[in-house]
């Protein structure tokens, strides 16, 4: 397969300059699932990672017209994913950011948690344990602490008043502590049972 | 620094165990990512893996290439649509010259006192004007060549001098592909901002009684500028800026242009909008008046795209997925026998 992808390739490419849409399909569909995995393992969001694909092979298809037919396509593609990449990435640097002050909260020692083998597992935890939230809670939580908007403005956005989001996030907050004290108990024998559960 | 160090960095984090001192590392690179041509190497080697393991797989939503689709099929008709236009332009163009061409012999053969070019210059101060009455969306072209639709309710004005200045005057919403000319801009005038342009395509959206006003990019560059020097604002493509009436207050932010000017394609396109909102929308692409009873329910939100659907079909399926029921009224007349528009009446279902 590998010996005859250049060959193949290049009639793909030249299809793509001249607008032809199935040799478009084609390449899409040989390469997208490489740019997904690879989006994924930097953005390690599903949601961001599909619009990356999205992105980058619209990109592609507007540039078609001026793709050299010589072009390696696998390194083109890869420039392109890669500032895609950087984009994305320092999009989500923000809430990122803001996940980490929750996590610094529940943690006792702000240097152990950022030496923390596993840092992933915390934040799959805390994600699992926003979407357990209640609805109406889980809407709260997250403007508050992740969007970063005010009690009245959210109060406004939800048609309640100030002092029922206020309650929300307490109750939230209560929630999240409690919940991060057992599993810090449970330690990683709970993380592999729970990761099994899934 | 350290590569060795930075390199495990990069490999613990992209698969996945990592910690967050890491990806502080991983982060500080990606955020200026030419620092390091060894990490650019690595990156290279990971993505050749992934391509070699997983080339011809298809793990995520299917729905991401049909959006990809829809975007390429929408440019290529909007492509197809201009190339029919100028097609016209010209076969009209061939067919006007001839009398045209008479015309200036005659009038400069007879007279001087009775020329009638001479009289241009009282033309050139009157307004045309062009009209996209409620319910309905029209397409324009100015005496430049540039051309773009008028949604429901809106309205264009330009003075007959427009050739040596390139200026119109809007009320309601439009979508513009303006020609570039060199040294000659483009002037759209709305109640609170100027936009100015060279050549691009661009909507404007400024209803008189909506309190913001907008402007989104699709191609080019547009400068904004407050009517009353209070802002002035660069536009690239793919941004969206709002003037708000209200508050004063001037908002940029990163936006798909292919939604705002869908419209001009007959989409109808909802975008997590609060119902209060969708209503407005409604009684300008149907000519309806919509009432809807109940704060609460005004602002629900909802999200929905149509394509040149009949109102009964808009608000069946609305009403399919959003506690709603509505009814449409009979048409009274005015006293003078005139029909008045339909009315809606959106209700809570419980």
């Amino acid at each position: 397969m590998k010996k005859n992808e250049p060959h193949i390739e290049s009639e793909l490419i030249a299809g793509l300059t001249r607008s032809d849409h199935s040799s478009f399909q084609l390449l899409f569909d040989y390469y997208s699932e490489p740019l997904f995995l690879f989006a994924l393992s930097y953005l390690k969001s599903k949601d961001t990672a599909e619009d990356l694909v999205q992105e980058v092979f619209l990109k592609i298809w507007n540039n078609r017209k001026s793709l050299r037919t010589d072009t390696c396509f696998r390194s083109y593609l890869f420039t392109i994913a890669l500032n895609s990449v950087y984009k994305h990435f320092n999009k989500l640097a923000k809430l990122n950011e803001l996940k980490h002050d929750l996590l610094v909260g529940f943690s006792d020692s702000e240097i152990d948690l950022n030496d923390h083998s596993d840092y992933q597992a915390l934040i799959d935890k805390l994600n699992e344990l926003v979407s357990r939230m209640p609805e109406k809670r889980r809407h709260v939580f997250t403007k508050k602490k992740f969007e970063g908007k005010s009690l009245k403005e959210i109060a406004e956005e939800l048609d309640i008043t100030p002092k029922t989001v206020e309650y929300h996030i307490t109750e939230a907050m209560k929630f999240l502590k409690q919940e991060f004290e057992k599993f810090r108990i449970e330690g990683m024998v709970f993380f592999y049972l729970f990761i099994q559960g899934e | 620094m350290d590569d060795k160090i930075s390199d495990n960095a990069f490999l613990n984090y992209s698969a996945g165990k990592y910690s967050y001192n890491d990806y502080l590392k991983v982060k500080d690179w990606l955020s200026q990512p030419h620092s390091n041509n060894g990490i650019r190497t690595l990156l290279l080697r990971q993505w050749n893996a992934f391509v070699d393991q997983h080339k011809g797989k298809r793990s995520f939503s299917d729905h991401v290439f049909k959006n990809i689709h829809y975007s390429i099929l929408l440019e290529e008709k909007n492509l197809r649509e201009s190339r029919r236009l100028w097609n016209r332009y010209r076969q009209i163009a061939a067919v006007l010259l001839i009398p045209v061409l008479l015309f200036l012999l005659w009038d400069h053969l007879s007279p001087a006192s009775s020329r009638l070019l001479s009289r241009t210059e009282d033309i050139e101060q009157d307004f045309v004007e062009i009209n996209a009455p409620e319910g309905a969306r029209s397409k324009f072209c100015l005496p430049d060549s540039s051309c773009g639709w008028l949604n429901s309710g809106s309205k264009l004005k330009y003075r007959a001098a427009f050739i040596r200045d390139r200026r119109v005057e809007l009320i309601g919403e439009a979508y513009f592909e303006v020609k570039r000319r060199e040294q000659s801009g483009f002037t759209v005038s709305v109640a609170d901002m100027d936009v100015q342009v060279l050549g691009t395509k661009f909507n404007v959206s400024a209803y008189a009684d909506d309190h913001f006003t907008s402007v989104v990019l699709k191609e080019g560059k547009v400068n904004v500028m407050g009517r009353k020097g209070n802002f002035s604002h660069t536009l690239h493509p793919d941004e969206k800026i709002t003037f708000n009436q209200r508050s004063k207050s001037v908002e940029v932010a990163d936006v798909d242009a292919g939604r705002y000017t869908a419209w001009k394609d007959g989409y109808l396109i909802i975008e997590d909008e609060q119902l209060e909102q969708v209503a407005v929308s409604l009684e300008r692409w149907y000519n309806v008046d919509v009432d809807i009873i109940g704060e609460k329910l005004k602002h629900y939100r909802l999200k929905a795209t149509f394509k040149e659907e009949p109102l009964e079909e808009v608000l069946r399926l609305i009403a399919k997925s959003t506690p709603i029921q509505y009814s449409i009224s009979q048409r009274e007349t005015d006293p003078n026998g005139v029909f008045k528009k339909r009315k809606i009446t959106i209700i809570s279902r419980y």
